[in-house]
């Protein structure tokens, strides 16, 4: 699927081998996972929103997920999407922040007694407190936060637990509420709410099959990124889902704007738009507000819908000030206006071209070729060989010309990763860290910018042109990136890729189309087992 | 308004603030009324706790290119020329608690405490593990425990912290300072030893401390009590689901949890233990719970995050929640790295300031975190304890990534030979504190005896009291102490 290996530093992470033929599965080939990937910080929050109504709770109180990781495979430091398991430890700092969290939420939700009794469905009538009452509650909330009804044994022991909390002399008339805060923090605490038990039956040596429960679970985090409404998981209590009934669940859930919302996601983490590198306030938020509404664009559904104009737009949404910063036209507000014959798309946008590790606006190359190696292209850029410091940059000389250095420094060590990824930079280069249009360098006027760059032997100038040329890799890049965001692995296997490549093809680069493929393949509802207990 | 929750000066016994503390087995706390009549040991004859501290900062002394720098004083001895980076040490009165130890020399070589050519990626591991680091086949992972984690086996501590790493800086996922050794994966060593997740959140490190926190008192608070039951009933239901969904799961996976049971019963541990009390300065910060906002899109505000980690640093010790506290300063080392607005019109630390800027913007950031160091040294003098004070009975390190070259030896220069940055030669230390019969106050120039910076971290643990060596390092620093 992706573009032929480059000498040096590139590896291939695509595909690679053609197709086995398809087999129920949709496994074969692909790695172990774990059978409990945690959730994100992310999924967290919106997990306890969604059941409690408290916003912001895993941000208070989680570290952020990590957004770069070594993988082991390779060794180089990449991008990685916050629902990636491998970079999830139990370390005590998570354990901390998870108890930490549970105690806030527990809290502050069990004083709104109103609340709670809405949740159990029932009021409290006896004291110290009424069990069938906190009985109710435990399966109402325990339901949705661990995504599956709790056995009586579950519900009998937790009861067990936090009961005599209500007889407590602090608790006073309020014991119901005081057991029933000590059952919230329970359920958060508890590891059936952070990890995400995947352990269906084996279907085959080492394929495991997902049950009703953990099939709905895997939709709604992948296409929601939140826990199964009650209606889901009602659902999921009946008889096993056919393939139709996934479909038709997929069809509804990718309906309802939490779909669009979890696909807006997918877009910020992958392209990274929303980490902007520009230090005026007032133009970061005009990039940001340019980059959400051609996003907003591209992913909507329906006919003649075309992810594919995220690329090769040739307008976009910009205030007067932001036209006036990249020397277009200014409109009187805030408005569509159309670009000139070089740029095109998010890639012309100020929010990505300022996300290459630039100093101040001047560009660096190198890092802005690796960043679209990576992201667009899915080429895994290598690290260096242990005696090349990469860090230091390419140093150029006073009054040299900033392309002539890169030259000089793509030779011998440097020259296997410099002459791909500076081929790739300098394609750009007539673009400054800040998104705007130059024909001169920052530094040395007197050098003039060619603006043209290379992707392995293919020549190109600017955004637009490197899209016309590229635009089947950056779409099937995609497609990759977003097998990895729904499995939570480092890679896709070339076989699922492929199935997805096709349905994303075929549907004339419908996100929603792509989204419903992923979801409905018979690999989602399949896992690889590890190691056997 | 700060509502402060001040000690009170009581005249208790230590049977009267065991019972009031709701009659469970409890950590022994200590009030000043404790002490020995001359406040140089307990009343009991036991010694006043020994810590250990340790800020690692992420750059060197020189950028890419340069050699000359603006830290290393230029005289010897007792009463050292405050140079520009140091001029936080005479702002805040602290220079006569500091010793500066330069002239230090890791080696990227395959010698004890060596680096294997990558300098990022390998050297912080082999001064923080004193083992050599990327000669075994393995790379970017560290070899050893790390400095803290064997201060914490021969501290052998009771608190109800084993220890805190701390980190300045909100980014995570690059490299850490702080090593454990752990059970491999079924694809690993049998042993291996992984990263400790820094807390990266004032606010978070504040709950850590303080919740259910409530200084010694002849009257019990039941509200306190119930909380605790509450937390500690949760975790307990915890504990039993980890004990469910292990049985259903794969080796590799039950490991995970066999980890997160680990870290709930150290949790639990926390609960179940009060707090001692050393200082009368022991109160509750009441902290509001929240981080201070980023000042613009990732540039944390990085004055007000170290404040607060400075104040915690500072009352976990004087609380004696902890002997054992590091505070990393970023963990992002490749990229453009850490953010910060006092640098931020140059951009990250890593790739801008250190590689691609001038040796005065470096030597200013340099100040920033050495202005950290100062500020903790300042604290922790200020904070009575015994006769003296916390600072009397802390090793207090500072630890940098790298030196500034300046050797005419190519196989003493870091990877790719051309860099003055990337080099672990003609490195600098501070260690601060009396602890031990350590003489702050002084510059020690070591240049030409090859010195490991991890002797520095030795040389505190022979302060400390325990066993001079770390991984492959050992020995001491003599002229350190008076």
């Amino acid at each position: 699927m992706s573009i032929a290996t480059l000498a040096g530093c590139v590896g291939d992470i695509g595909g690679g081998d053609p197709p086995d033929p398809p087999v129920e599965t949709g496994v074969q080939g692909e790695t172990p996972t774990t059978a409990i990937p945690r959730l994100s910080r992310r999924e967290i929050d919106r997990t306890i929103a969604d059941v409690f109504g408290i916003v912001g709770a895993a941000e208070r109180n989680l570290a952020p997920d990590p957004k770069t990781a070594v993988n082991p495979t390779t060794t180089a430091e990449e991008e990685v999407f916050d629902t990636l398991a491998a970079t999830k430890t139990p370390s005590q700092v998570f354990v901390d922040g998870l108890e930490s969290l549970a105690f806030e939420v527990a809290r502050d939700f069990s004083f709104d007694t109103a609340a709670v009794d809405a949740l159990a469905g029932c009021t409290p009538v006896t004291q110290p407190f009424d069990e069938s009452c906190l009985a109710a509650f435990i399966r109402s909330a325990g339901g949705r936060l661990w995504r599956r009804p709790l056995s009586d044994q579950e519900v009998d022991a937790l009861i067990t637990t936090v009961g005599p909390l209500a007889s407590d002399p602090a608790a006073g008339a309020a014991g119901h509420y005081v057991a029933v805060r000590g059952a919230i923090s329970a359920l958060i605490v508890s590891p059936e709410l952070v990890y995400r038990a995947e352990i269906g039956d084996v279907v085959e040596p080492g394929v495991v099959k997902l049950d009703n429960h953990e099939v709905v679970s895997r939709l709604a985090y992948f296409l929601w990124g939140t826990t199964p409404t009650p209606e889901l998981l009602e659902r999921a209590a009946g008889p096993e889902l056919s393939d139709e009934d996934i479909a038709a669940l997929v069809d509804q859930m990718l309906a309802d704007p939490r779909g669009v919302q979890q696909m807006q996601v997918f877009h910020e983490l992958w392209l990274r738009y929303t980490s902007l590198l520009v230090t005026d306030a007032a133009l970061a938020a005009d990039m940001r507000a340019e980059t959400d509404a051609l996003v907003a664009r591209s992913l909507a559904s329906g006919a003649g819908s075309d992810w594919s104009q995220l690329f090769t737009a040739e307008e976009t949404y910009v205030t007067p000030a932001l036209a006036t910063h990249y020397g277009m036209p200014a409109p009187a507000q805030a408005s569509w206006v159309g670009y000139d014959e070089t740029r095109a798309g998010i890639l012309s946008h100020g929010s990505f071209l300022s996300l290459s590790q630039t100093k101040l606006t001047e560009t660096l190359p190198s890092r802005r070729g690796a960043m679209v190696a990576r992201r667009l292209l899915c080429q895994a850029i290598l690290p260096p060989p242990p005696d090349v410091a990469v860090d230091m940059g390419v140093t150029v000389p006073e009054d040299a010309c900033k392309s002539d250095a890169y030259e000089a420094h793509a030779s011998g060590t440097c020259a296997g990763c410099h002459n791909v990824i500076d081929g790739v930079g300098f394609g750009f280069e007539r673009y400054d860290g800040l998104g705007r249009y130059r024909e001169v360098e920052q530094d040395n006027p007197a050098c003039g910018i060619e603006g043209v760059g290379n992707v392995g032997a293919q020549a190109f100038a600017g955004p637009r042109d490197f899209v016309d040329q590229n635009l089947e890799t950056i779409s099937e890049c995609a497609v990759e990136h977003l097998v990895r965001f729904a499995t939570r692995d480092w890679r896709a296997s070339g076989d699922r890729l492929e199935r997805m490549i096709a349905a994303f093809d075929g549907s004339s680069h419908d996100f929603t189309a792509l989204m419903r493929a992923v979801a409905t393949d018979p690999s989602f509802r399949h896992r690889v087992d590890g190691v056997p207990q | 308004m700060t509502a402060r929750r001040s000690v009170k000066r009581l005249r208790l016994s230590r049977r009267a603030l065991i019972r009031g503390a709701f009659g469970t087995a409890i950590a022994l706390p200590t009030l000043e009324c404790m002490l020995s009549p001359n406040g140089e040991a307990l009343a009991g004859g036991d010694p006043l706790p020994k810590r250990y501290f340790l800020m690692y900062c992420p750059t060197s002394l020189v950028t890419s290119g340069s050699h000359e720098e603006g830290l290393t004083p230029v005289n010897a001895g007792f009463g050292y020329d405050i140079r520009p980076v140091l001029q936080p040490f005479a702002d805040r009165q602290v220079s006569a608690d500091i010793s500066v130890i330069s002239g230090l020399f890791a080696a990227p070589l395959d010698v004890p405490g060596g680096y294997n050519v990558d300098y990022h990626g390998q050297a912080p591991y082999a001064v923080m593990t004193g083992k050599r680091s990327g000669f075994s086949g393995t790379t970017w992972r560290p070899q050893g425990w790390s400095a803290d984690q064997i201060a914490l086996q021969r501290l052998a501590p009771t608190t109800k912290f084993p220890f805190l790493y701390y980190q300045l800086d909100s980014q995570t996922g690059g490299m850490v300072v702080s090593y454990e050794e752990t059970t491999g994966f079924e694809d690993e060593d049998p042993i291996v030893y992984r990263g400790i997740e820094p807390q990266t959140s004032p606010a978070l490190a504040y709950n850590q401390l303080f919740t259910g926190f409530s200084p010694p008192s002849d009257m019990p608070d039941p509200q306190a009590e119930l909380e605790r039951r509450l937390r500690l009933s949760s975790l307990s239901y915890a504990k039993d689901g980890i004990g469910a969904l292990h049985a259903r799961l794969g080796v590799n996976d039950q490991r995970t949890l066999d980890e997160h049971l680990e870290r709930v019963r150290e949790l639990e541990k926390r609960i179940e233990a009060t707090t001692g009390v050393v200082s009368p300065n022991c109160h509750d910060p009441m902290h509001q719970g929240v981080d201070p906002p980023d000042v613009s899109t990732d540039v944390p505000d990085q004055d007000a995050r170290a404040g607060l980690f400075v104040e915690l640093v500072e009352l976990a010790f004087a609380c004696d929640m902890t002997r054992i506290i590091t505070l990393g300063g970023a963990s992002v080392m490749t990229g453009s790295g850490m953010r910060n607005p006092a640098w931020n019109h140059i951009g990250g630390l890593h790739g801008e300031v250190q590689h691609a800027s001038t040796q005065a913007d470096l030597d200013a950031a340099n100040r920033w975190f050495v202005d950290v160091y100062a500020r903790i040294i300042e604290r922790c003098k200020a904070t009575p304890e015994g006769a003296g004070n916390v600072l009397d009975n802390t090793a207090a390190l500072f630890i940098m990534e790298g030196g500034k070259g300046l050797t005419a030896d190519p196989n003493r220069s870091g990877d790719g030979g051309a860099d003055p940055n990337h080099s672990g030669d003609n490195a600098v230390a501070f260690l601060a504190g009396r602890v031990g019969g350590l003489a702050a106050g002084q510059h020690v120039n070591l240049t030409g005896q090859d010195l490991h910076p991890t002797t520095v971290i030795t040389t505190a643990f022979q302060a400390l009291g325990i066993d001079p060596s770390l991984g492959e390092i050992s020995g001491v620093i003599d002229q350190l102490f008076g």
